[in-house]
């Protein structure tokens, strides 16, 4: 009996992981394979025609992955840059540094939310905070969200700043770092610069990937910004995939080739992790 | 025996005969039975619609204490997405609201809810051949019950027209450019609060009801018949070109120029430096509470200028809203009830009068009298509905359908952006639709 327990005891973890994991992703992958008409409750094989589709005959698509992979590219380093930056500064031994820790992780309570796509929609009007302030250095005003080429950034500014999480797991981590290497580094006349790209980063490249993995893979699945700031435009400039996925889905009932697009989505997320953990042979230190 | 065979053959094609007769109503619990009975009703709206809903469901409730209705409502955002997922699944309400473009789009022209022409208690001489043309599918069955009819008019600020010397809103679309660009002549490339615009379009869709009724106007076509789009691409790029002289002359702001919210609560119009909006007249209640704190003597109603001297001003038009019984209450049984709920709901003169306007101006035949009786449509409200009932255009079933809308909003936008010509975008809105009707 006790030898078999422990599988007793993975039971409820087994019936969760296969109803609302294992299921719903082979379904899927079944149902990217047909016409399917929900409401209607019809559906028509097609094999692997929604992939072509999405591949080769819908244009529109590589525009969405486009537009997704500029989110990405330039998101990812620039909320992994702030979380760090803020971690390392928060790092110091200050008074009322807990106030400051806090306050720095409210954006990322707040989330995507409806209030905060008007926050950010006012502060980045034609006559809002932002323009305002640049107009004092002589910035002619800048139409942030309506703008072709100002437009993604805008959502890039907002994801930076709901950095919170990543900072706190930055800060976790250089907490960890042993105060004697910076005493010993002191002592061998070491800059703070040095210390820091030579001991804290070096040390931290566990977390650094394990935070750019999380980091990555969220702004792949972003939705709330640039569906409720910009509405995917202007001009499909931020017609991120989740977003695109959610249109097809919802809005024209394509479900069979929504799916086909989540797959591609996975598989993009996949890919990209992959490349990642390839990589960090060379550049992440694990201590043992 | 063997009459005795014929006989028992004959009872029993008889129970089977009887029997299939009966199947009709075997599900059904009707109101008359006294048995209890639930029903289940959605509806999307603001507050007011809410609160004057649920008094008339309490009023329904109290005079048929056997029947309980449970209210399901909400935004109107995520509402799609919900009945989507419930009609998949089987699991809608008895009755929902919808609008125009689902009745059509969500079976693909087949109509997904009960068929009206079949429902007991449902008396369709309230509703209009032409109310009932808005719901009936390709199939031709009846998907639902319109609401009404609405169609977009101008809402303008008489005082800007008088600082420029006119009394009378423009007729023709030369007029209202030359007023335009005196409107604009000191605007700044980005709106900082103090540019001025003689027609503000509010949201994607204004522009695009613009330009199809420009296309309507001049050249009578629809969106498309039978799976063809209609229009061609020079009609079609002669619309473009007045849109483009809009936007040269600063008549509308450029994109720019044109900042959230996209609605009657824009600062543009709140504060008067609109010259104009397009709004359906059902919600103009809207941009008239909205501009200068609610002084609707400052406003007044127009059609769409023509776009030649004395030509066609015809407003595109379609029925505001639908509520239909749904496949599930007959599939539960439930639909007798769910059908004198809805009938009752348009006839009941105590119901009518709790509602109000509040689901917009009511055309079938007691809800309109009443709501005549009340006086519930006034004002700048009852001048628009006057100009459309002078000047009916037909919106295709289709117009709303967002595989079809989608490329029209992207063409409109990039021929904003400078990113098409009018001949590009026109091509674009041609063979992009055609594309997606195929």
């Amino acid at each position: 009996m006790t030898k078999y327990a422990p599988f007793f005891l993975l039971i409820p973890w087994f019936i969760g992981i296969t109803v609302f994991r294992v299921y719903p992703m082979i379904s899927s992958f079944y149902y990217s394979l047909f016409d399917f008409q929900p409401v209607l409750r019809t559906r028509e094989f097609v094999g692997f025609d929604n992939y072509a589709r999405l591949l080769f005959r819908f244009p529109h698509f590589w525009d969405s992955v486009r537009a997704t992979l500029r989110y990405v590219l330039w998101g990812t380093p620039m909320v992994l840059i702030a979380a760090f930056f803020i971690a390392f500064v928060l790092n110091f031994k200050l008074k009322g540094i807990n106030l400051f820790r806090t306050a720095y992780y409210v954006p990322s309570i707040l989330g995507g939310n409806v209030a905060v796509a008007i926050l950010w929609s006012q502060l980045f009007s034609g006559n809002g905070p932002v323009n305002q302030v640049l107009g004092i250095f002589g910035v002619e005003p800048i139409s942030w969200i309506r703008d072709t080429t100002f437009a993604p950034f805008t959502l890039i500014f907002l994801s930076a700043w709901q950095f919170g999480s990543v900072m706190l797991i930055f800060l976790a981590a250089l907490q960890n770092v042993s105060p004697s290497l910076y005493e010993a580094a002191s002592i061998d006349g070491a800059s703070k610069w040095r210390q820091l790209f030579k001991i804290t980063l070096p040390i931290i490249t566990p977390v650094l990937l394990f935070n750019t993995v999380n980091v990555l893979i969220r702004h792949f699945q972003e939705f709330n910004a640039p569906y409720l700031i910009t509405n995917r435009g202007p001009l499909r400039a931020t017609d991120f995939l989740n977003v695109l996925i959610y249109d097809y889905a919802f809005r024209r009932l394509e479900f069979g080739f929504a799916l086909a697009m989540t797959w591609f989505l996975l598989a993009a997320i996949g890919l990209l992790t992959v490349i990642l953990f390839f990589s960090s042979k060379y550049w992440v230190h694990y201590s043992d | 025996m063997k009459k005795f065979v014929v006989f028992i053959g004959l009872l029993l094609a008889a129970m089977f005969v009887l029997s299939a007769c009966g199947s009709d109503d075997a599900g059904g619990i009707r109101v008359s039975d006294g048995e209890e009975a639930e029903i289940t009703f959605r509806w999307w709206g603001g507050d007011a619609r809410h609160n004057a809903t649920l008094e008339a469901i309490a009023l329904f409730e109290d005079r048929y204490p056997h029947i309980t209705v449970n209210a399901e409502f909400g935004a109107f955002g995520g509402f799609l997405e919900q009945l989507t997922m419930d009609l998949a699944g089987g699991t809608e309400p008895d009755i929902v609201q919808s609008n125009f473009a689902w009745v059509h789009s969500l079976g693909n022209g087949q109509n997904v809810f009960a068929n009206h022409l079949y429902l007991p208690y449902l008396d369709l001489t309230e509703w209009s051949p032409e109310l009932r043309s808005f719901t009936t599918t390709a199939d031709g069955q009846l998907s639902g019950v319109s609401h009404g009819i609405t169609g977009r008019v101008i809402i303008y600020s008489r005082d800007m027209l008088a600082q420029h010397g006119l009394s009378a809103f423009p007729a023709t679309f030369d007029e209202w450019i030359a007023l335009g660009e005196r409107i604009s002549a000191d605007n700044t490339a980005i709106d900082t609060g103090a540019n001025r615009y003689a027609f503000f379009p509010l949201g994607d869709q204004t522009l695009d009801i613009v330009l199809m009724t420009i296309i309507l106007n001049e050249f009578n076509v629809n969106l498309q018949s039978d799976g063809r789009i209609l229009p061609t691409i020079d009609q079609v790029e002669y619309a473009f070109n007045v849109l483009g002289r809009m936007i040269d002359s600063g008549t509308i702001p450029t994109m720019q120029q044109q900042e959230a919210p996209h609605d009657a609560t824009n600062p543009v119009w709140m504060q008067g430096r609109g010259g104009s909006v397009f709004e359906w007249v059902g919600n103009i209640g809207l941009p008239i509470g909205n501009f200068l704190d609610g002084n609707e003597a400052d406003l007044g109603v127009a059609l769409l200028p023509a776009t030649r001297a004395g030509g066609t001003q015809n407003s595109m038009q379609r029925t505001s809203l639908v509520h239909a019984v749904t496949q599930a209450s007959v599939e539960r049984g439930t639909h007798y009830i769910a059908s004198y709920f809805l009938n009752w709901f348009y006839t009941d003169e105590g119901a009518l009068r709790l509602l109000g306007n509040q689901f917009g101006i009511p055309l079938s035949r007691t809800a309109a009298r009443i709501s005549a009786e009340e006086g519930n449509t006034r004002g700048l409200q009852l001048a628009g509905l006057h100009l459309l009932e002078a000047n009916v255009g037909d919106m295709c079933h289709l117009f709303e359908d967002p595989s079809l809308r989608d490329p029209r909003f992207f063409a409109i936008d990039a021929f904003r952006y400078g990113q098409m010509n009018a001949r590009q975008a026109a091509e674009h809105w041609v063979n992009e639709q055609q594309a997606a009707l195929r």
